[in-house]
């Protein structure tokens, strides 16, 4: 079995007491302005089912929604309570603004932007004038940003505290790509359902600064992560799920955790049968003692990019109320050996302490993220 | 072979540089990609272990050129014909995927946008060598001349989809390993 190839014995040593943590943590999302506003519903016992995105960004609120977005950004980095501002951006996104691209094609404008132009906008509106890094692995970015975060500081000292920011717009130009792969569901997404039908496309922001310290007992922990490329399709992800797995394990040795450790999974969960299929087939192989398992875009959609990062601020709530929430749009489970968690939020057994955040996106790549609080 | 002056652990195993001239921009990622792929499958013969193995790519082009081909399917009779294929590749990780398939790079893919900032890869792989995450890399970075990927004293150029003259890219590979393996 694979192990992603990660060597702990010869780790950068860290210093006693001191973890990465994820502070500031703050999404936006169009119905769903922030973690508490996104929370009431998932929490529910009726979480519902995704907005529908494409209709709406067809019909042209994707044009306000990246000013939008920036503004929740600027205010959330802003609001703030520590000096962030020589430290460096990284910017996370699958897509970026998409519409002033395609606008600045048409007016024939020179040079094009792209995703670095993005993260400068960010950087430059939010007053951060360090170093600054556009990242973009698909649906894996924003987790991508925080192990690149996690990286910088682990190997430069100097740096303090890294800014991570990720931004998706369900445009219209995402939406008829993913109704031209016949990827949309017709009739709400149902994520691990026996009659999911396919992804729905949605809008979303999250950012966070990431440090080292020794923390308090409600910081958000980042334990473990791990990366790894399926090298199998460009789109598909790979039925065998190698690449997950070997990422999975990857996370796993570098938190020092096992399987049996991981107390709750929140999976990608998009809603499609290749996916789910693929997800769950993992999921069974590794956790035989089925940790409770959740996913969020049956509530949100798929925000692509910065999916990770929004699904890990709910990892921290379940962290914080010892309680997982439903999958909206799951009714009937079709996939054995593993336990989704639907209709109402469940309490686990046992306390929730390691929550495992996985994403899988275009390109064959696959991300895993541990984190975690700690206990006193 | 060269060892890296700031981690003298990591060694640059092999290095490729190469400018590529193109006509427009939609004739514009094949031929370097394909050129890159022989070059560096030649230096991987006798690698085995492609696990712990990456790839850091970066490019100040994203993926414009797929998001122009894909918008164009997209306004052509009223959308009737949106190519499916086309919006494939419109995700600027997309390249970095064919080269890792190619490749058979199951080890971490990371993809950067570039402009001003230099070969974001590059730092990125060093910084996955260095917390032993990964044994080796490869690196990539394909950009404008003018940017600092382009090797010293070029001529500056700039590059636009109407210009009917060349567009000129630069491309820098790195074959990067650690020292201890």
């Amino acid at each position: 079995m694979s192990t992603g190839g990660c060597n702990l014995n010869s780790e950068p040593s860290i210093p006693d007491g001191e973890t990465t943590l994820l502070r500031g943590l703050g999404i936006w999302a169009p119905n769903y302005p922030s973690v508490e506003a996104l929370c009431t519903p998932l929490f529910s016992d009726s979480p519902g089912a995704a907005p529908e995105a494409c209709s709406r960004a067809a019909t042209g609120d994707a044009a306000t929604m990246w000013p939008e977005m920036m503004e929740a950004i600027i205010n959330g980095v802003r609001g703030w309570d520590v000096d962030c501002g020589g430290c460096p951006l990284i910017f996370a996104t699958a897509k970026g603004d998409i519409r002033r691209t395609l606008h600045t094609i048409d007016r024939n404008d020179d040079p094009l932007p792209t995703l670095a132009d993005d993260a400068a906008a960010i950087a430059n509106a939010c007053g951060l004038d360090g170093e600054v890094i556009g990242i973009s692995t698909a649906c894996t970015s924003s987790l991508a940003a925080l192990c690149e975060a996690d990286l910088l500081l682990m190997t430069k000292p100097s740096i303090r505290r890294v800014v991570v920011v990720t931004a998706d717009v369900a445009s219209a130009f995402v939406c008829d790509g993913f109704q031209s792969l016949r990827a949309v569901a017709p009739a709400g997404v149902r994520p691990f359902d026996q009659s999911r039908g396919g992804l729905l496309p949605g809008s979303a922001a999250a950012w966070c600064y990431v440090e080292r310290d020794g923390g308090k007992r409600d910081d958000l922990r980042l334990l473990g992560w791990g990366f790894a490329n399926d090298a199998a399709h460009l789109t598909a992800p790979d039925s065998q799920g190698r690449g997950l797995r070997a990422a999975i394990f990857s996370a796993m040795e570098s938190a020092r955790q096992l399987p049996r450790d991981i107390d709750v999974i929140i999976a990608h969960g998009t809603g499609t049968a290749f996916s789910d299929a693929m997800e769950a087939g993992v999921f069974a192989e590794i956790f035989p003692h089925r940790p409770p398992l959740t996913a969020v875009k049956g509530l949100l959609g798929h925000t692509l990019g910065a999916s990770g990062m929004v699904e890990l601020a709910i990892a921290h709530e379940m962290l914080g109320r010892q309680c997982v929430p439903p999958i909206a749009g799951l009714d009937r489970s079709c996939y054995p050996g593993i336990d989704p968690v639907h209709g109402r939020p469940r309490v686990p057994v046992r306390p929730i302490r390691t929550v495992l955040k996985t994403a899988s996106g275009f390109g064959g790549v696959n991300a895993a993220v541990m984190v975690g609080r700690r206990d006193r | 072979m060269t060892t890296d002056a700031q981690h003298g652990d990591i060694i640059i195993e092999r290095e490729y540089h190469r400018r590529f001239v193109y006509a427009s921009l939609e004739q514009f990622p094949r031929p370097w990609l394909d050129a890159l792929a022989t070059e560096v499958n030649g230096w991987l013969q006798d690698v085995r272990d492609r696990n712990s193995m990456g790839l850091f790519w970066a490019s100040d082009m994203d993926s414009l050129a797929a998001d122009r081909a894909f918008e164009i399917s997209r306004r052509r009779d009223g959308g009737r014909f949106i190519s499916p294929s086309a919006f494939r590749h419109t995700l600027a990780n997309m390249d970095a995927a064919g080269m890792a398939l190619t490749l058979h790079i199951t080890g971490p893919v990371m993809t950067f946008s570039i402009r001003n900032n230099g070969n974001e890869a590059e730092r990125s792989a060093r910084r996955w060598l260095a917390a032993r995450r990964i044994s080796a890399a490869i690196t990539v970075a394909e950009a404008a001349v003018g940017t600092e990927v382009e090797s010293a004293g070029a001529e500056r150029a700039r590059y636009s989809p109407e210009v009917s003259a060349s567009i000129t890219r630069y491309v820098q590979a790195r074959y990067l390993r650690l020292a201890s393996e």
